[in-house]
């Protein structure tokens, strides 16, 4: 039942397709907390330095615990699960990752936000890789992931490689901006193509650091308090084009 | 009454591997067609013979499934909504993960469920379901909107295995089925 | 610039100030209450349960300077509730940059509680602080925790804050919140943006109760606090995923933020204490399941 991926070859279509918007995974309704953000009063000129706020907080943890979960399905992928027993310089279990993005998480929307997209992302994951270890653990041990442990373990799956989808987990939030700031705001989409253009020193930085995370202590805790206010008021509202 | 035909073909795969899981029916179409009442008039017709489940999408909120549930035609928690936000074409068609984890849902929590009726939030004549999230779907048009549906076309209507027509001057609604 | 004499200290670090609690013969004492070179603890007359102790830190040299490293341990043993008081604020002054710390680690025993009324906290242009809350709960511990931290005083912005809170369970964290307001994320939209203060209470190891209109339910959808700017918002409940709540307030004004807040820790101080008094009756050794 094992899937064997040659460990030298990386795909690059399955890395195209994970950051594709046009990828199923139910990821269109969510803005990437910009929708809340413009809600609270943020114009055109606010949607870049809050696509940067969001690589210099919620991303790098998120990006960290996906490289995480990654190398922690090429363990079960590569041999027989490891199960319970975590030996020293094994990758963290899923749980104890999910564990450690809650800790870093005090906001409810953004937990729930997060675990919506991370079921859309296992299914993805379930229907294309059925046979894959990896992903029928995570299924069993954590029915309801988190976007980056789902993305981690969907990557390597799809034998994206570890740097390869570090970059695509900042790319696709800033994406995930951007396209959110086109329907809500008054933008060139040229401008904003030029932007994710301009964040990717910044998302190289973030994924070259997460690449380096060894245990869940490597996550990063940055927070950001407004996104978290933000995110709590958009769950009150009845007129809204994304759901976070 | 609009008389429903059954399935010509079962385009859904799972159905192979599942043949205990609900039949799906769309029911897609411009907005203010008359889709929910549709929706309301089968549930109320066929309650009492099938276990039935609503799955509305809306771009904001819940507003059809409010009106589904006021109309009392099925208990309120089998009609859930779905918010498709900016993307009510994409929910039923180009990416129907949201949908289809809400049907699931639905199917595991009211089990045996027969039938599931997926209505889409009002769009344009391009919306047409994914045979991944329905069996079959009904498209319904008002032509009292005028004559552009009937020329100007679209995927939808091709498509649909039925589509109802209603013209809201009169009190009676024409249908008729398209094989 | 204000430079401390500590810096040029060689060898040995500040004294830390220690205060530690136990319980014998059912009732609570002090069994450490070392006087650190920044703060000493001065006990205060503490609740009719006698297994609640409270103490209050008194500044008893200059504090915040560049080089300074304030240093708090607190133990507090089974069953007994320790109450910590900050009397009055403190700064962390000007000192061009170089960098100063306060740092609290406390260690909770089983069934015991730690309330934290911290005083607010300025970090003064030109200021470089670290400020870490650090608290390890075992089995049925509860802590409470207030501060309030200011980015500048009137009319100045705020020096370079980073402050970590990392509040422990028995089987992992509870809550790990850094926030780094140095370098690109100073200001920065979405993080502090242009508020000044921020006040929170933080609650660990049980769920406080709602509260009706101080956890801000009142359904209030304007002036949630426009992006970059210093708008007032409204006190905001975050419930933890694990046991546990955090209310916080971000302002343009250390009243503004402090008062929804205090509100709320005043409030989740009383339910903490009625609850620890029941279970100072029952003794100590017996785990509750926080509600």
């Amino acid at each position: 039942m094992t899937e064997t991926i040659p460990p030298a070859a990386e795909s690059a279509v399955a890395a195209f397709l994970l950051a594709d918007s046009r990828l199923p995974s139910g990821a269109y309704s969510h803005s990437a907390g910009l929708e809340p953000a413009v809600m609270a009063g943020l114009q055109a000129d606010g949607v870049y330095p809050y696509l940067v706020s969001r690589l210099q907080s919620v991303v790098r943890m998120e990006t960290a615990a996906a490289v995480l979960a990654h190398r922690r399905a090429a363990v079960l992928a590569a041999g027989p699960p490891s199960g319970e027993h975590d030996g020293g310089g094994d990758p963290p279990a899923f749980a104890a990752l999910e564990a450690a993005l809650d800790a870093r998480t005090p906001s409810p929307a953004q937990r729930d936000a997060s675990r919506r997209l991370g079921r859309g992302m296992l299914r993805l994951a379930l229907t294309l890789k059925a046979g894959n270890c990896a992903v029928a653990t995570l299924k069993r041990e954590v029915p309801r992931p988190t976007r980056p442990v789902a993305l981690g373990v969907a990557a390597q799956a799809l034998g994206v490689g570890e740097l390869q989808l570090a970059k695509l987990c900042c790319y696709d939030d800033a994406q995930s901006v951007v396209a959110a700031a086109l329907k809500l705001l008054p933008i060139d989409p040229m401008s904003a193509t030029a932007w994710i253009l301009a964040a990717e020193p910044q998302i190289n930085a973030v994924a070259h650091h997460a690449v380096q995370a060894r245990t869940a202590e490597d996550i990063p805790a940055l927070s950001a308090p407004w996104m978290e206010h933000w995110a709590e008021d958009h769950t009150e509202r009845t007129r809204r084009l994304f759901v976070a | 009454m609009p008389e429903n035909t059954a399935p010509k073909t079962n385009h859904t795969a799972d159905t192979a591997a599942d043949p205990s899981r609900s039949l799906r029916l769309g029911v897609a179409g411009p907005v203010g067609t008359g889709k929910s009442s549709l929706i309301a008039t089968i549930c109320r017709a066929m309650a009492g013979e099938l276990s039935i489940g609503v799955i509305t999408n809306d771009i904001y909120t819940d507003e059809d499934a409010r009106f589904l549930r006021s109309a009392g035609v099925l208990p309120a928690e089998r009609i859930r909504a779905v918010e498709t936000g900016a993307c009510p074409h994409t929910a039923i068609r180009d990416d129907v993960t949201t949908n289809l984890l809400a049907v699931e849902d639905l199917e595991v929590d009211f089990a045996p469920l027969d039938l599931v009726l997926v209505e889409s939030g009002g769009d344009n004549l391009t919306a047409t379901f994914s045979p991944a999230l329905v069996d079959a779907q009904i498209f319904v048009l008002d032509v009292a909107g005028g004559g552009d549906v009937a020329r100007k076309g679209g995927p939808g209507l091709p498509g649909p295995t039925c589509w109802s027509s209603t013209r809201s001057i009169w009190p009676r609604t024409w249908t008729w089925t398209w094989t | 610039m204000m430079r401390s004499p500590t810096l040029f200290r060689t060898g040995t670090e500040p004294r830390p100030t220690r205060i530690c609690v136990e319980a014998s013969g059912g009732r609570a004492r002090f069994s450490v209450l070392d006087q650190g070179l920044y703060l000493a603890p001065r006990p205060v007359h503490g609740g009719a349960n006698p297994l609640h102790l409270r103490v209050a830190l008194i500044g008893i040299h200059m504090m915040l300077l560049g080089g300074d490293d304030v240093r708090i341990e607190v133990s507090v043993g089974e069953g007994v509730t320790l109450e910590v008081v900050e009397p009055a604020g403190l700064v962390a002054y000007d000192a061009e940059g170089v960098p100063s710390r306060w740092s609290l680690q406390a260690e909770l025993g089983p069934n015991a509680a730690l309330i934290w009324d911290g005083a607010s906290f300025v970090a003064a242009a030109g200021s470089n602080v670290l400020r870490e809350t650090r608290v390890h709960l075992a089995a049925g511990a509860r802590a409470l925790v207030r501060e309030t931290l200011v980015l500048g005083r009137s009319g100045e912005s705020g020096g370079s804050l980073r402050s970590v809170t990392r509040l422990t369970g028995p089987a992992g964290d509870w809550l790990y919140d850094d926030l780094d307001l140095t370098g690109p994320r100073a200001r920065a939209v979405g993080i502090l943006g242009g508020s000044k203060v921020l006040g929170g209470a933080t609650a660990a190891g049980w769920r406080p109760a709602e509260l009706p209109a101080a956890d801000g339910a009142d359904g209030d959808d304007a002036a949630s606090g426009a992006a970059g700017d210093a708008a007032p918002h409204r006190v905001r409940r975050f419930d933890l995923a694990a046991p546990g709540a955090v209310a916080r307030s971000l302002a343009g004004d250390a009243h503004t933020a402090d008062g929804g807040t205090g509100a709320v820790f005043t409030a989740w101080r009383d339910e903490l204490l009625q609850t620890a008094g029941v279970r100072g009756h029952r003794g100590a050794g017996q785990t509750d399941t926080p509600a």
